[in-house]
């Protein structure tokens, strides 16, 4: 299984032509290392048994523990987009335990787990994954889907009224 | 500033998470000093983590049996990464607790933050590890199995990572290794458990300090700071279940949000020729010909250290892969079935080795030892069950070092909290 190649099933060129349940609602795994993974793999079962629901991997590139998430990946049986389509086509969810990376240009309401036991340690000084934007982005391609009626606009701040009253 | 902060949630002024997950409301009162506008993305959802561990509360026995703990008590060894950690500040107190802690006494497990197997190298900390795998350590691997480990064990030893905190939250003795609190928001839960749990020191016998610690424990002493570990214990999957279904704008499925137990435990495997599988020992057996406490030791970190043992001696497997250890044996032991017919194989092997003083076979529920004068008994127990025959051996040295045994002869013997008795009938002169 290719970690690097874009996929064209079930997100991407072919996916409208070839899936089984192309009408799926999409979620997004963003995975940063194996604890995340982990971590991430606690909560996922929230979408089982539901056919509704195509889960798509993908592995920030900010990651530092890159083969341990290549193998954990490869061994889940996942599909895995690479970072760029992910963060082209568009999503129902995203979902991350880790911050790395530009979670802000995934085109989905983001759900971030800690990855651990509640948030503890201190803030690490800069790491490398907040360089500015780089030249090398692609431009938004026209092989997007068009907007179609059930899915959402672009995503705006969401509002948790009904969770609020929970805290 | 902890964590979570203006840095790592803003992105051009605006917030990256649509849903920023806590696990205890405790979280939004730091939070809201860190960065007030995030507190309209938070949602409190519990730790689904640690419900799937509580969850496996209910298989401690079978995570136990998949540890092979027996009757003993089981110490999981724990480490987060960096330098910090246990494993990158203190790594000598692995080797020191399984040089001192006795074999029959404590089961020994480690695991390891999977930053540290992926950024060193599944092999390297394999290497690193070698000689306290050989003296018995179980290594679980990165992925899972700590969280079973957690609900088997009766004692953690670990630092300022989130294995640590779980274990005290479950309210399972829980000592320190390593914990660098300038590491943590001085205000956060780990944060206050690490002021309040005992640290291992250097220079005092490490059982004593385990034993003194465990003795004043009481499930609820971390309850202060582990209370703030989850708001919503059980409950986190329909929490986190609703969220995601109303972020996508979906109707939540009928059926019912399961839980599991954590996978069981499987430490990492380590056969011949790397060891054989049971390392060499080296045993005090004390007492007299009637009554005698047996004490076992991994002789690869025991043999040549300062640990105060009483006239030890060597008991080395025939299948031991290290042949220099054949040489120092006491007592050469063939645990495994096969080869030679016993009686052979004694007398065989103690020609062979001169340092040798007795050679012994276990078989079903008894065990053959021959003298170097050309003796052969046979021991069998009667009582308790789970005393390995080969400790019979080594209370039959102490008892065989008093006085010239006959037939029919019976040695009480204590090893950790077992007790059988010792029956010797000699079957050659």
């Amino acid at each position: 299984m290719s970690l690097t190649e874009r996929l064209s099933v079930p997100i991407g060129d072919a996916a409208a032509t070839w899936s089984t349940r192309p009408d799926c609602h999409r979620v997004l795994v963003v995975a940063h290392t194996v604890t995340s993974m982990t971590r991430l793999l606690d909560v996922l079962p929230v979408f089982e048994s539901d056919f509704r629901v195509q889960l798509v991997f993908t592995r920030a590139r900010t990651s530092h523990f890159r083969e341990g998430v290549d193998d954990f990946l490869r061994d889940l049986g996942v599909v895995v987009a690479p970072w760029e389509q992910a963060i082209e086509e568009r999503f129902d969810l995203a979902i991350t335990a880790s911050l790395g990376d530009d979670l802000h240009r995934i085109k989905a309401p983001l759900v971030v787990l800690s990855h651990g036991a509640g948030y503890n340690k201190l803030g690490k000084p800069e790491t490398g994954n907040r360089k500015p934007e780089t030249g090398n982005r692609k431009p938004e391609t026209g092989n997007r889907k068009p907007e179609t009626g059930n899915r959402k606009p672009e995503f705006a701040q969401y509002s948790h009224r009904r969770f609020l009253g929970w805290l | 500033m902890f964590g979570l902060s203006e840095r790592t949630l803003l992105r051009d002024g605006r917030l990256i998470p649509s849903a920023l997950v806590l696990s205890h409301p405790e979280q939004r009162e730091r939070l809201r000093r860190n960065l007030e506008t995030a507190l309209d993305s938070t949602v409190v959802a519990g730790d689904p983590t640690f419900d799937r561990i509580l969850d496996g509360r209910a298989w401690r026995g079978e995570y136990r049996h998949a540890l092979d703990v027996g009757g003993r008590a089981l110490v999981l060894v724990t480490s987060t990464w960096g330098p910090g950690s246990l494993l990158g500040g203190r790594p000598e107190l692995l080797p020191a607790l399984l040089r001192e802690l006795p074999v029959d006494e404590y089961r020994v497990a480690f695991a390891a933050h999977p930053n540290t197997w992926h950024t060193h190298g599944m092999w390297q900390v394999r290497t690193w590890l070698a000689e306290c795998e050989r003296a018995g350590l179980a290594v679980l691997p990165p992925r899972a199995g700590w969280q079973a480990a957690l609900v088997a064990a009766d004692h953690v030893i670990g630092d300022h990572g989130s294995v640590t905190f779980y274990g005290a939250a479950l309210g399972t003795h829980t000592m320190l290794a390593t914990f660098p609190h300038e590491e943590l928001d001085p205000a956060s839960p780990v944060a206050e458990f690490g002021r309040n749990a005992r640290t291992l020191v250097h220079g005092r016998p490490l059982a004593d300090q385990l034993a003194e610690d465990a003795a004043h424990h009481t499930p609820a002493r971390f309850t202060a700071a582990t209370d703030r570990l989850t708001s919503m214990p059980g409950a986190s999957g329909p929490t986190l279940r609703t969220l995601c279904y109303d972020l996508m704008g979906l109707a939540e499925p009928a059926t019912r949000v399961r839980t599991t137990p954590p996978e069981p435990p499987e430490p990492q495997p380590l056969t011949w020729p790397a060891r054989a599988p049971v390392g060499p020992l080296l045993v005090t057996a004390n007492g007299d010909a009637s009554e005698v406490r047996v004490t076992r030791y991994p002789a690869e970190l025991a043999i040549d250290s300062d640990l105060p043992l009483d006239r030890p001696h060597l008991v080395v497997d025939a299948a031991e892969p290290d042949s220099t250890w054949h040489g120092r044996a006491d007592v050469l032991v063939r645990r495994h079935a096969g080869g030679a017919a016993s009686h052979t194989w004694i007398a065989e092997t103690l020609r062979t080795h001169p340092a040798c003083r007795i050679a012994a076979v276990p078989t079903e529920g008894a065990c053959l030892v021959g003298t170097r004068n050309g003796s052969v008994f046979e021991l069998t127990r009667e009582g308790e069950a789970g005393i390995p025959p080969d400790a019979l051996v080594s209370a039959f040295w102490r008892a065989h070092a008093q006085r010239d045994l006959g037939s029919g002869e019976s040695v009480k013997v204590t090893l950790g909290t077992r007790r059988a008795v010792l029956r010797i009938t000699r079957v050659l002169e």
